[in-house]
């Protein structure tokens, strides 16, 4: 085949790539998106409080399973502060100088 | 009318001022403190309602869901009292804090990319007639207070107390106001409402809103329960990790049961821009809040062949100088581009239809008591969308080596048709129709409703709505893999193939540009008050 033929069939590949691309564009663009749950949620007003320390652990009515039950973890407890070891860390960050004439 | 006390002229809310403010003798008052004298009075005349001016005297005609008008004589603001009092009557407002400087600025950057729409959307007297509108919204506050029992199914259960609160959903109330406009000016900040007097739509438009207050419970239900479930399997005291002993406490979905603490009626502010061609409208919509903009985007066909023409120069190079071409590499690499025209078609051509039809705006379709589906929760069947994803994905992965494999093994034994082509071709042969069929399901599954025989033919035929610009590029598809599989000797058989396959391959993109500008436009008479007629 001749030359010509080369070309212009590369040519239309090209033009037909160029399309494809120029259309995806065209569509990602014009594309209204809606928004997702967690944008939604993080929207909202929301006050959320669960009784952690006031829920006791039981075990299920397992009436086959009585002698086989694992004993009750038990719940976290909440890491302790040794209060005093932190205060002696407390500096002062700022000295304030007063101004003026004292009486 | 709100009177000037001063002057008698008309005074109107005052974005920057956030006042009622008279432009004669620049008087500002607090909207909350204006009292009133008299407004437009109610006529009813055959199907619509006619209104007369205070001002002028004119008739004025309203829709039913018509809130704030102005009058067409004389352009007094003019608020419809009737349809704000009684049960119709908002609790809060948003007031516009954004003005047509804004609007005009985002919508300009909006379009700074967007190189191919028509140049009258850019003409500086289109960008002028950006309206405001206080459009209707739903907003729902959920609060759950009480015991909670959280089960391990194995071992253990837990009873704890749990108070959650959920407050500022808001939901588009108006029927007419598109879900996907309203969902791109998404977010509203609800927490900045005011209380509602009428004072605040002097010098706007409003609508009422003509939804059902209950149509978007269940949704905004379902969505501060899977936050709770969320935060509960987050908390250490409840869910600890397996590697320290497992025990997973989770309560029942059913348990957590959301009440409703208050449903109030809210306008928000929303600047409207239409753009009108024959039949058809097209919106740019700036949330008057926020300054946030969406809009419909057509496209101009001459600028669009242009600009491909300009992108496809380097492309070109690229092929000129680096891709030494066979004929039967044309041909498979022409019905490549067919098989990504019509994926990338059909994709489209969903997306639009189901906007076209809107389908997904409930506010809309618990309206068209023709078009409503038809929902049926004790089905069985019912395919999760994520599911339904990993199964499209591995059927696709799957699909494409067993394809090429029985192409290379059909090779081997027969002798038919060109080594690396021929499995390339059955697979590109085989796979278009599967993937079509696939979407098609999805389409069915992707919004867990069973659906009536009659929805299920409506489907149908938008399923058949896409066939005419489709069955080109599979035309194309079938042609290669049929050339490639008679293997002739003369190469005039795999030019002449290339050559018909990216024409119909081109025209298709084409005729799918001009589909997308009928669908990125809307309807009439959708909102065409509002600027889609002219004097408006």
């Amino acid at each position: 085949m001749p030359e010509i033929t080369v070309v212009l069939g590369k040519a239309m590949v090209a033009f037909l790539v160029s399309l494809l691309l120029n259309y995806i564009y065209i569509a990602w663009v014009s594309r209204l998106r809606a928004p997702s749950d967690k944008e939604v949620l993080e929207n909202l007003q929301i006050t959320w409080k669960a009784g952690l320390s006031e829920g006791e652990l039981y075990h299920c009515q397992k009436e086959n399973d009585k002698d086989h039950l694992p004993p009750l973890p038990q719940p976290q407890q909440p890491e302790k502060h040794n209060k005093k070891r932190i205060n002696l860390h407390v500096v002062p960050v700022k000295t304030v100088k007063r101004v003026g004439n004292r009486l | 009318m709100y009177e000037c006390p001063n002057c008698a002229a008309n005074m109107k809310f005052h974005i920057g001022k956030q006042m009622l403010f008279c432009e004669a003798c620049d008087t500002s008052m607090d909207p909350y403190a204006f009292q009133k004298k008299e407004d437009a009075k109610e006529m009813k005349y055959f199907e619509t309602t006619v209104f007369i001016c205070p001002q002028c005297g004119g008739e004025l005609i309203a829709d039913d869901d018509t809130a704030a008008t102005f009058c067409s004589y004389c352009g007094g603001s003019t608020i419809l009292d009737s349809r704000i009092s009684r049960e119709k009557m908002p609790r809060y407002i948003i007031p516009f804090q954004k003005d047509k400087e804004d609007c005009k600025k985002a919508y300009r950057r909006m379009l700074r990319y967007a190189y191919f729409v028509p140049k009258e959307l850019k003409d500086p007297e289109q960008i002028e007639r950006f309206r405001p509108i206080y459009m209707p919204f739903w907003l729902y506050s959920l609060k759950y207070s009480g015991a909670l029992e959280l089960k391990d199914p194995n071992i253990y259960h837990r009873k704890e107390r749990l108070f959650a609160a959920y407050r500022g959903f808001f939901y588009d109330a108006s029927a007419a106001f598109s879900d996907d406009l309203a969902n791109g000016i998404w977010p509203f900040h609800p927490e900045q409402k005011k209380a509602f007097t009428p004072s605040f739509l002097s010098g706007f438009y409003a609508d009422v809103g003509d939804v059902d207050k209950d149509l978007y419970v269940e949704e905004a239900r379902e969505l501060a329960i899977e936050d709770t479930l969320e935060r509960i399997r987050k908390e250490p005291h409840y869910f600890r990790d397996s590697s320290t002993g497992t025990w997973k406490l989770l309560p029942e979905k059913e348990a957590i049961d959301f009440k409703l603490e208050a449903i109030d009626r809210v306008m928000f502010p929303v600047w409207f821009l239409a753009w009108r061609k024959k039949d058809r409208v097209a919106y740019a919509v700036v949330n008057g809040q926020t300054g946030k903009i969406a809009g419909d985007m057509p496209i101009d066909v001459r600028k669009y062949l242009l600009s491909s023409w300009l992108g496809a120069i380097p492309v070109f190079l690229l092929l000129y100088s680096y891709w030494n071409m066979s004929p039967g590499a044309l041909l498979a690499v022409s019905a490549l581009l067919s098989f990504v025209c019509s994926v990338v078609s059909n994709i489209q051509l969903s997306y639009l239809i189901i906007r076209d039809n809107r389908e997904k705006d409930k506010g809309f379709m618990s309206k068209q008591e023709s078009g409503r589906l038809v929902e049926d929760k004790s089905i069985a069947y019912r395919i999760p969308t994520k599911l339904l994803g990993v199964i499209l994905l591995a059927v696709s992965i799957i699909w494409i080596p067993a394809l090429a494999f029985l192409g290379y093994v059909i090779d081997k034994y027969t002798g038919v048709g060109d080594l690396l082509a021929l499995p390339l071709v059955l697979l590109l042969g085989l796979e278009t129709p599967a993937i079509l069929f696939l979407c098609r399901v999805s389409d069915q599954y992707l919004n867990h409703r069973k659906l009536s025989l009659r929805i299920r033919m409506e489907q149908f035929m938008y399923g058949r709505r896409k066939l005419p610009y489709l069955i080109k590029p599979f035309v194309g598809i079938v042609i290669a893999v049929v050339l490639l599989c008679l293997a002739p000797t003369s190469e005039v058989w795999y030019y002449a193939g290339a050559f018909v396959c990216m024409i119909l391959t081109g025209v298709t993109i084409v005729n799918i540009i001009r589909y997308h500008n009928l669908l990125t436009t809307r309807k009439l008479p959708q909102l065409k008050r509002r600027g889609g007629d002219e004097n408006a």
